[in-house]
Order: C-alpha cells, then sequence, then structure tokens
C-alpha cells in the first residue's frame, strides 16, 4: 500500500526543509511572498483567506518627473503630467537662469499639448520683500501667471528658486487653484522673497504646464514634479 | 532658429514658433524704458518715505533738503529717455546707486 500521508507529529521529523526541493507554496496556503503582480501589491487577509491586493502606492510624495532645460530654449514644456491619480502635485523649479534680467512666467496646458493664454484668465496676487528694504509684492489678471513679483536678475551665478502647489488639476467642477512660494536676486542686485496664489479662470482640467521668462532665452533651469499619494 | 524644450528634450523652433517668441521679445524689449521708470518711482517712494520724518511739525526742514526732496518728485518730469533712466539706476560694485540726486545734500 502506497504511503499517502505522514504525520509529521507522529514522525517527530525536526530538523530545516531544504528550499531548493520546495515548490511555490500559494498565498492561499500560507506563502508569505508575491512571485508576480502589479507594483505596490501587497497581502492582505479577507476573513477566509490570504490574498494580494490590488495594487496601492505607499502614502507621501512620489517623484514623477524630473528632468531641465538646455542653455538657448526659450521655453519648456511639460505635457501628460496632471491627472486624477493624485489630487495635490508640487512643482519645484531651481536653478532658474536667464540670458537677460526677465520676470518667471507660467501657463497651463490642458490636452496633449495646448497650451492656455486667454486673456485675463490666469489671476495673481503675492508679496515679497526684498534686501533694499523695499516691498516685492505684486498682482495681475493676465495671459499668464507672473509667479514672482521682481525681474529676476540673470547674473551667471545667480539662481532663481521657486515651488507652487496645484490642487486637484483633473478636476472640473472647480477652478484651478496654484500656491506658490521662492526668491532670487532680482535687478539692482538684491535678494528678494515671495509668496503668492494663482487662479486660472477656467474649469477644464490641466495635464501640463509652460514655463518661460519674459524676455531671452533660459541659461539653466531643473525641475522636480511629485505628486502626493493617499 | 531658437530651440524649445519639450519634456526635457530640446528642439528647433517651429517657424510660427520662432514668430511668437520674437514678437514676445519685442514686447517686453518695448517696454524697458517702463520698467527702467518703474523701479526709479519705487526707489524715490522708499527716499522719500525714509526722509517724511523731516517735515513733522517739531522738526524743520532745511532748505537743502527741500530742494532734493522736490528734485526726487520732479524726475519723471527731467527725464523721460532710456539713457537718462539707465543713468539715474546706475550702481557702483556694492549695489549702491552713484547717480548724485540720490545722494544727501
Amino acid at each position: 500500500m502506497a504511503l499517502s500521508k505522514i504525520d509529521l507529529d507522529k514522525a517527530g521529523v525536526t530538523g530545516t526543509l531544504p528550499t531548493s526541493n520546495l515548490d511555490t507554496v500559494g498565498v492561499a496556503q500560507g506563502g508569505t511572498g508575491i512571485t508576480s503582480g502589479t507594483t505596490d501589491q501587497f497581502l492582505k487577509f479577507t476573513g477566509t483567506t490570504t490574498v494580494a491586493s490590488a495594487a496601492v502606492e505607499e502614502p507621501g510624495w512620489k517623484l514623477l518627473r524630473t528632468g531641465g532645460v538646455s542653455a538657448g530654449d526659450s521655453y519648456a514644456t511639460l505635457t501628460g503630467l496632471f491627472s486624477s491619480t493624485y489630487k495635490i502635485y508640487k512643482i519645484f523649479l531651481y536653478d532658474w537662469n536667464t540670458s537677460i534680467d526677465a520676470a518667471p512666467y507660467l501657463q497651463w496646458v490642458t490636452g496633449t499639448n495646448t497650451v492656455q493664454s486667454a486673456s485675463n484668465s490666469y489671476k495673481y496676487a503675492g508679496v515679497g520683500y526684498n534686501t533694499s528694504g523695499g516691498g516685492s509684492n505684486w498682482s495681475g489678471s493676465d495671459t499668464q501667471f507672473q509667479i514672482a513679483g521682481e525681474t529676476v536678475r540673470h547674473d551667471s551665478n545667480e539662481n532663481f528658486a521657486w515651488e507652487g502647489t496645484l490642487y486637484n488639476p483633473a478636476g472640473t467642477a472647480l477652478k484651478k487653484r496654484l500656491v506658490f512660494a521662492g526668491g532670487g536676486k532680482r535687478t539692482g542686485n538684491y535678494d528678494f522673497s515671495l509668496n503668492g496664489t494663482g487662479e486660472w479662470d477656467d474649469l477644464t482640467a490641466i495635464t501640463g504646464f509652460k514655463i518661460f521668462p519674459s524676455g531671452g532665452t533660459f541659461d539653466s533651469l531643473s525641475w522636480k514634479i511629485m505628486g502626493l499619494v493617499g | 532658429m531658437g530651440t524649445v524644450n519639450i519634456n526635457g528634450v530640446s528642439r528647433e523652433m517651429t517657424a510660427e514658433e520662432q514668430a511668437e517668441f520674437d514678437a514676445q521679445q519685442t514686447a517686453w524689449n518695448s517696454k524697458s524704458a517702463d520698467r527702467k521708470l518703474a523701479e526709479i518711482k519705487r526707489i524715490r517712494l522708499q527716499k522719500l518715505q525714509e526722509t517724511d520724518w523731516m517735515g513733522m511739525s517739531d522738526t524743520t526742514m532745511s532748505s537743502d533738503w527741500i530742494a532734493k526732496r522736490q528734485a526726487w518728485r520732479d524726475i519723471p518730469q527731467n527725464h523721460s529717455t532710456d539713457a537718462e533712466y539707465e543713468a539715474l539706476l546706475a550702481r557702483d560694485a556694492d549695489g549702491n546707486l552713484t547717480n548724485t540726486i540720490w545722494s544727501k545734500p
């Protein structure tokens, strides 16, 4: 009679199983790993068994895009960036240096690559201060956001840095809100700070953005874009 | 042709993009004098505010300071060219304004 089962308790088996000879143990049978599936899946107990979960990203900021311009580029456009995947996005712009003193501008992109530039569609206001002892406040209603209250100085070793938070770009019920902060060196060789906000007067979903100086071209610019998971 | 950057990759502008860029540059450059005058007015406002205390009732402003403050107020009437604006905004290596109109009497 063939041996069909061994009672390990009665047999008193000891030692370590040689894993090289073991077959894969399925999750339902108590396996503790996922050998195939989708990134960000984990194991969860359903109440009766253990299965692989749907893919869930770790809560926190996730880096979506990093890059920069080449010297001489007149503007940079990032497309296919924002979606309903994340409700809040963070935009970091740094090493911003241009060929002439110029104000930094930003416009939204919708669809595949449609740059939005309707008159008076960008409303913005901000406060700032500079080391000349003066205010750097600004506001406007224009064809683009001016994302600083000063004209940024273009010296080769100067660097304008800026970060903005964009809320719910894929939503179509409310206008899009951008909140930002930053600083740099302005014309006249004074440091300045900035804090501001802007609203795009439109309900269309935003998919990307375009950044450019009011005059001249970029000498340098880098960006990092993040989405908030959770 | 200039270049543009799409998703981190540079390429040459199309003719249409170049025309739009050129128009933008022309518009920005055409307002250069306006921006300089705005900067001059900002400096002037700061200078006037710094010396407003001289006009308080318990002090007597000297005739030199009266003339100086009037000269500041008259800047837009007496200066109107780009070269004159440049002269008013000239600074030394330390960032200090060098035109005598800004100096104390």
